[in-house]
């Protein structure tokens, strides 16, 4: 098996008391686009920070193309870094920007304006090679920040929230861009992000981390459809939460929701046993409300009342409240000519029993 | 009412600088005068004054305050960048306390600090025959709490992601200190040499007690003249003066740009 282009064995982080980064055992291929997606102060920023030498880490190993990198300084590291708010130096030129790894590194002249022009080209800046920093977008400045990490041709490529800065529009074409360009060029890219869109469109595997912890790795499709934690569930895409407790077993196997909302089946799949208190989630995109004369079935059924229905573009959410007082989110695509929904209407909501997603409690 | 407002501002802007100039305006005219009066109104103009300038009488302080000034400029500023880089890098819990004794000297009169220096260097034997150094020694001290502060604050204003930018692009500590910090730290180290170079040329108090015979400086030159006579002699070294000061701040901010932000915009 080829060796994994970045490996971090039980990377550990403390400041003082506080412990940011525990227990983080990870290893990324090369040309792999991994992104470490959390909440603000989940670790996933001092774990970039840490594969990038700002500090080392309290416990554990750093390898980079199987070179132990735990001690080393950043600038022996060769990785290249895009941050959050561009850090462009203002005193130099966007070429001089672009070509000062290149110069760091001892390269002749005429190798650092080629590999600085041909950077620039890259990210569609050529024409901008003499302006200063200050006279660009914040998107162009983005893109010079991209250019100048990847000129001198790192191993590693670290993208520090390098959206985040950027307006909705700008954000949305420059994550099929940055994509585009890291498959092109083949590098390792190690992406930071709050945003789980941006995770799930951009990324090979997404690592979900959360209080310093990693929560789950996967694919995009696999944290969206297995989350694997309730965090998971919560902070990728939406999700309805519905507290219940196991009975019967084997095909029998069913669970009652608290509140006596009623009693759906329970995936064979789920490793929960009769008895046991559970937790499980829809997502609101697989439910259905079931029209006029169509099928309820049993197991598979949710009955409750329509509470509000709000317009967002494409979809209609409609929150429909269930017997205890629960509400669940359904998302109905917004077609012409489709079903309307009124507020104080009965909705029967159906899904698939493969829809349900348990987790034990 | 916008009119109005207009013009209540650019009434003000003219009398703040007429509040600042007239006085200098003044001192001109008295240079000029043909007597040996300092008059507001001279029956008549005059260099004669000028003339007297340019003897050794005030050439020599002229050269010597000079030679002072700059030389306590650079070392105030090198101090001062130590100081700032150690206030502003070094985690320490201790950092306001070092910057609260850094700028000690200016909590205290600077006559002070002068009379305190004169028996500081009599008790250590070192208050006649050094000329220059016990001068510089002074200066530099009450110099080093504005250049640190100048300096600090430049520091604080860029950002700190720039030299972990400087680093993940293979620079060593010193190649961004050369590539990255010096660069941008250059309007606050031409601010602090600028403005050191003009308060040490300007001291009194300091120089007041650390000047001896042969190493006096054109103020205390100025003020030994005046306790025998006063004419237009001295308004005339004012204005060389002047001139001298314009003329350096001119270079220093045509080098340094120190008073406009660093960045180019057009």
């Amino acid at each position: 098996m080829q060796e994994p282009d970045v490996e971090l064995s039980d990377v550990k982080k403390m400041y003082d008391d506080f412990t940011a980064v525990e227990d983080c055992t990870l290893q990324i291929d090369r040309g792999e686009f991994v992104t470490l997606l959390g909440p603000s102060g989940c670790g996933k920023t001092t774990t970039l920070n840490m594969i990038a030498g700002f500090f080392p880490p309290t416990r554990g190993h750093i390898r980079i193309r199987g070179e132990d990198v735990t001690r080393l300084p950043p600038n022996k590291r060769r990785v290249g870094m895009v941050f959050q708010n561009y850090a462009l130096f203002p005193h130099l030129t966007v070429e001089q920007n672009v070509g000062f790894g290149l110069k760091m590194r001892g390269a002749d002249r005429a190798e650092i304006a080629r590999r600085a022009r041909e950077s620039l080209e890259l990210v569609h800046m050529g024409q901008f090679a003499e302006r200063y920093p200050r006279q660009l977008s914040g998107g162009q400045q983005q893109r010079i920040a991209l250019a100048r990490a990847i000129a001198p041709q790192p191993s590693v490529l670290l993208l520090d929230e390098p959206l985040s800065n950027l307006d909705l529009k700008l954000r949305e074409s420059m994550r099929r861009e940055l994509k585009t360009l890291q498959r092109e060029l083949g590098v390792t890219a190690v992406f930071v992000t709050h945003d789980q869109d941006e995770a799930l469109t951009m990324s090979d595997r997404v690592v979900v981390m959360n209080q310093g912890r990693i929560e789950q790795i996967g694919s995009p499709t696999e944290i969206y459809a297995q989350p694997r934690s309730h965090f998971v569930a919560a902070f990728v895409g939406q999700m309805n939460f519905f507290a219940g407790t196991v009975t019967g077993s084997g095909e029998a196997k069913a669970i009652t929701l608290d509140g006596g909302a009623g009693r759906v089946a329970c995936p064979a799949s789920a490793a929960v046993g009769e008895g046991e208190s559970v937790e499980f989630g829809i997502r609101p995109e697989v439910i259905a409300i079931a029209g006029e004369g169509e099928a309820t079935p049993e197991g598979r059924t949710l009955n409750g009342t329509i509470e509000d229905v709000i317009l967002a573009g494409p979809i209609i959410q409609v929150y429909v409240g269930l017997a205890g007082g629960q509400s669940v989110r359904v998302d109905v695509l917004n077609v012409k000519g489709g079903p309307t929904y009124t507020a104080g209407d009965a909705a029967a909501l159906v899904f698939a029993t493969d829809d349900l997603i348990v987790f034990g409690t | 009412m916008d009119r109005a407002l207009n013009i209540v501002f650019r009434v003000s802007v003219v009398a703040i600088f007429a509040f600042m100039l007239l006085p200098m305006l003044v001192v001109v005219i008295a240079s000029l005068a043909p007597t040996n009066q300092i008059e507001l109104v001279p029956d008549g103009l005059s260099l004669q004054w000028f003339g007297e300038v340019f003897t050794d009488r005030w050439l020599r302080p002229l050269q010597f305050s000079l030679q002072l000034a700059a030389l306590t400029s650079i070392c105030a500023t090198i101090l001062g960048l130590m100081g700032a880089f150690a206030v502003a890098y070094f985690r320490c819990p201790a950092n306001s306390l070092v910057m609260s004794f850094l700028l000690s000297p200016l909590s205290a009169p600077q006559i002070v600090v002068g009379i305190a220096l004169l028996q500081a260097f009599a008790m250590v034997s070192m208050h006649t025959g050094l000329g220059i150094v016990t001068l510089l020694m002074g200066h530099t001290l009450v110099m080093v709490p504005f250049t640190t502060r100048m300096i600090t604050n430049n520091i604080y204003s860029f950002d700190r992601t720039l030299q972990r930018a400087a680093s993940v692009l293979g620079a060593t500590r010193a190649q961004t200190l050369r590539y990255v910090i010096l660069p941008l730290l250059k309007p606050g180290l031409f601010a602090a040499i600028t403005f050191s170079f003009i308060l040490s040329f300007n001291n009194i108090p300091i120089s007041l007690f650390l000047s001896q015979p042969g190493a006096t400086t054109i103020s205390i030159a100025v003020i030994n003249y005046l306790e025998y006579r006063i004419d237009p002699a001295l308004a005339a070294v004012n204005v060389v003066c002047l001139v001298i000061i314009i003329v350096l701040v001119a270079i220093l901010e045509k080098i340094g740009k120190f008073s406009h932000t660093l960045y180019k915009r057009d």
